[in-house]
């Protein structure tokens, strides 16, 4: 470390799976840039430092904190707000610290299914003493805490304020060097508050070459059980793609790939429920039948045509869970236990 | 048609009582059938009571949270209607 003027540069992890910190690898020897342009005071997953070195900086000491991660347990958030109070600019990076992404997921149960799957019951497990974390144990040498493991999993900016949000699993790196290099060559930001960068305005499908022809489909396909006529829209094929209820900004990657549109960069401005968004577009291809059909047919139609669907609730939220506007499922109603830490 | 199919399956996954959010037709000239599904509905609901998802559901989330709003249930609609009407 120098003891010049240069900016400071904290990047910490939440729940997180450590793609972001692969994707900010992935600028390539752009890196160099990074460290030379900036002093980098924080960085376990790439350099030796400790809690209580964040703890000893002044507030405001590190001039940008890239946060990727969501909030899953006591520490992620201690640690989110630790680091708000030090940085001056506080950057939600990557799906996880946007809108709860993958790990939001587990919204969909209860913190007590999420453990039981995770330690007893499940295939690729031996845990034949069926042993569970535990928060507080008792060892020889004294008390061992872990940090509280929540019920319902968050999204960075709904623990503390988040001036900037870089969205995507993981950002895209050149949508990441775009903004590293606008910090490092000192150029006017937006104003901060949410505010997204290095993604667009539109959907997904703005950018998506594929051909949309207006086709109505039967049925959905999961990917292994289609191969898709190249070129063509795969919505239009019965292939599940969130391109068109997804924020712009990673060029359709995956569509590109005969993968339908996961939706990792987000919902876009002017949209609350990203779910929501998706089932009034998916609903448009469905076929209903021809006109003076049997309402009784026509229901029966459709309903056959969404049950090929499966798992809408995990499809349509799967990166915006935290985010949505009902956050988390009702446990309880279906044997799943009620929800932990009530 | 479609868009509701969808919502109700979604909304099963969610733990969201099937009662709660139900399509109904009725024509203009089919004023009874309006009237008693409104019936069967305010019924159903009451005895459901209100969902209360902020309170309820998300009753452990953070206070940072940003509150769902309008705090108001579909059952609270229909007897607010009901003292209204």
């Amino acid at each position: 470390m120098t003891t010049t003027q240069k900016p400071r540069l904290a990047i910490y992890w939440g729940a997180s799976c450590g793609g972001c910190e692969i994707a900010i690898l992935n600028i390539g020897d752009k890196i160099l840039e990074v460290d030379a342009a900036f002093d980098i005071v924080f960085w376990p997953c790439a350099a030796d430092f400790k809690y209580e070195d964040v703890h000893g900086y002044p507030d405001d000491y590190i001039d940008l904190c890239l946060f990727n991660g969501a909030i899953r347990n006591a520490e992620n958030e201690e640690m989110a707000h630790l680091l708000r109070r030090k940085s001056k600019v506080l950057v939600a990076f990557g799906s996880c610290a946007h809108e709860g992404c993958i790990p939001a997921l587990s919204n969909l149960t209860s913190a007590e299914e999420t453990l039981r799957i995770a330690f007893l019951d499940n295939p690729t497990i031996d845990n034949t003493k069926g042993t569970l974390p535990q928060q507080v144990t008792q060892v020889p040498e004294g008390e061992l805490r872990i940090p509280q493991f929540y019920n319902t999993v968050m999204a960075l900016n709904q623990v503390t304020e988040v001036d900037y949000i870089v969205p995507g699993c993981p950002p895209e790196p050149p949508q990441i060097w775009a903004v590293l290099e606008a910090v490092i060559k000192g150029a006017t930001l937006p104003p901060p508050g949410n505010t997204i960068l290095g993604a667009g305005t539109l959907a997904v499908c703005a950018e998506c070459p594929l051909e949309r022809h207006e086709k109505q489909i039967e049925r959905f396909y999961r990917p292994y059980e289609k191969t898709p006529e190249p070129g063509l829209c795969l919505l239009e094929q019965g292939i599940v793609c969130l391109g068109i209820a997804t924020r712009s900004g990673c060029g359709a990657l995956c569509p590109q790939v005969n993968m339908g549109c996961r939706g990792c960069y987000g919902l876009m401005d002017e949209i609350d429920d990203q779910g929501a968004n998706m089932i009034s577009s998916l609903a448009a291809v469905v076929a209903a039948g021809e006109l003076g059909t049997d309402e009784d047919e026509i229901e029966r139609k459709i309903e056959a045509a969404m049950d090929t669907l499966v798992d809408p609730a995990g499809t349509f939220y799967r990166f915006n869970m935290a985010h949505s506007l009902l956050q988390r499922v009702r446990t309880g109603m279906n044997g799943h236990g009620n929800g932990g830490a009530q | 048609m479609r868009r509701f199919v969808l919502l109700r399956q979604m909304l099963r996954q969610f733990g969201i009582e099937r009662e709660r959010v139900q399509l109904v037709w009725a024509a203009a000239s089919e004023s009874n059938v309006l009237a008693e599904a409104v019936d069967q509905m305010t019924e159903q609901l009451r005895a459901l009571g209100p969902l209360r998802w902020k309170q309820r559901v998300l009753h452990d989330a953070h206070p940072h949270i940003a509150p769902i709003e309008p705090d108001v249930t579909p059952a609270d609609l229909v007897s607010a209607k009901e003292v209204s009407a």
